[in-house]
């Protein structure tokens, strides 16, 4: 049977409205489906997988919480996200208000270049890909938080301008502009990558 | 040459067919135009070379204990909200306590009832016991008399 966005909707807000009743195994399997697009979308965001993790526990402690008040009035998922992006975006502020620098977690890193490796023979273009990522890491790093968030939800949760919105809580031509002004930002951070660019940053 | 987009359309566009959310029409119509746009060609060349990045973002997968991290923390607030008294004795216990609890304390705080009546004593009893005492006075007073002379 072919599962529709439509279905899936349905099927999270009725296992809600299940924890909601006390089964505690309809939030087994809400955690195990959406566990892992949450921890990925805070990594992205915090750039720390001990950070992201936690902050990923807070998430899940507060959809359980939740339960009792939980109305299906939005989409599983739109309401999930608003909890997670409202926590990142918390930690972002009080990172940079403390002015801490966190360093960025390099054991993905570690793993990267072998996957590299299985796809490409050649050592210039790994070096090269893995240049560039470091540049987008970066620049993804400096972004204000939430065109952060809205190009980490439009690129990786594949969501709309419309769900970016519910999730911010901002209309849908302010989602525009954000993801507009980020991707242009993160487009001249690559510029010098492109044949035409300088290359001077290519170490 | 400058392109005839404005910046808000270029980028709608861009994002538009970089994805693959154009509808067909408007996806040939964009084709068309960056034939003839040097400017919305470079944008999209670092759009896909941007895209093409974000897929070699790879994150790690979530930590094996992460489950059983959360589900401890559940537990430890469940049994944090409960108050004592029902950890303690349970909701069957909780309404006979209760109960025995506000028969003690009625019984501790309610007033005492009088325990005794003094009954009336007559007129004469008590005139008998002035004469008594006042005898006993005059006499006590004779018999200090002649020691005192006797200083």
């Amino acid at each position: 049977m072919i599962v529709t966005p439509a279905m899936s909707l349905e099927r999270d807000a009725e296992l809600m409205l299940r924890v909601r009743e006390g089964d505690e195994t309809s939030f087994a399997l809400l955690l195990e489906k959406h566990r892992k697009p949450v921890i990925h979308f805070l990594y992205r965001m915090v750039q720390n997988q001990a950070v992201a993790e936690e902050l990923a526990q807070e998430v899940f402690l507060r959809v359980y919480r939740s339960r009792e008040s939980y109305e299906p009035t939005a989409k599983f998922t739109t309401w999930l996200f608003r909890i997670t992006t409202h926590l990142a975006l918390n930690h972002v502020r009080d990172r940079r208000k403390d002015k801490l620098h966190d360093s960025i977690d390099e054991k993905v890193e570690e793993g990267a270049p072998r996957q590299l490796a299985d796809r490409e023979a050649n050592v210039e273009q790994q070096m090269l890909r893995q240049a560039r990522l470091g540049q987008i890491k970066a620049a993804v790093d400096e972004l204000p938080e939430k065109q952060r968030g809205a190009v980490l939800m439009h690129k990786y949760q594949e969501m709309d301008y419309s769900q970016i919105a519910a999730v911010l809580g901002i209309s849908e031509s302010a989602v525009k502009s954000l993801l507009f002004r980020a991707y242009e930002s993160l487009r001249s951070r690559l510029r010098h990558f492109s044949p035409g660019g300088t290359g001077q940053k290519v170490n | 040459m400058n392109c005839v987009l404005n910046q808000e359309e270029q980028e709608e566009l861009l994002l538009g067919y970089t994805c693959a959310h154009l509808d067909a029409d408007t996806a040939r119509t964009y084709e068309r135009h960056l034939k003839s746009c040097p400017q919305c060609q470079k944008l999209v060349e670092l759009q896909l070379m941007l895209n093409s990045t974000f897929e070699d973002w790879t994150a790690p997968d979530p930590s094996p204990n992460f489950d059983a991290k959360l589900f401890a923390q559940i537990r430890a607030e469940q049994v944090n909200a409960t108050p004592w008294w029902q950890a303690l004795f349970g909701w069957k216990l909780l309404v006979p306590a209760a109960l025995a609890a506000t028969l003690l304390i009625v019984f501790l705080v309610r007033k005492p009832e009088p325990t005794a009546v003094v009954e009336a004593i007559p007129t004469e009893q008590i005139e008998k016991v002035e004469q008594a005492l006042e005898d006993f006075e005059a006499l006590h007073a004779i018999s200090e008399a002649p020691a005192k002379e006797a200083l």
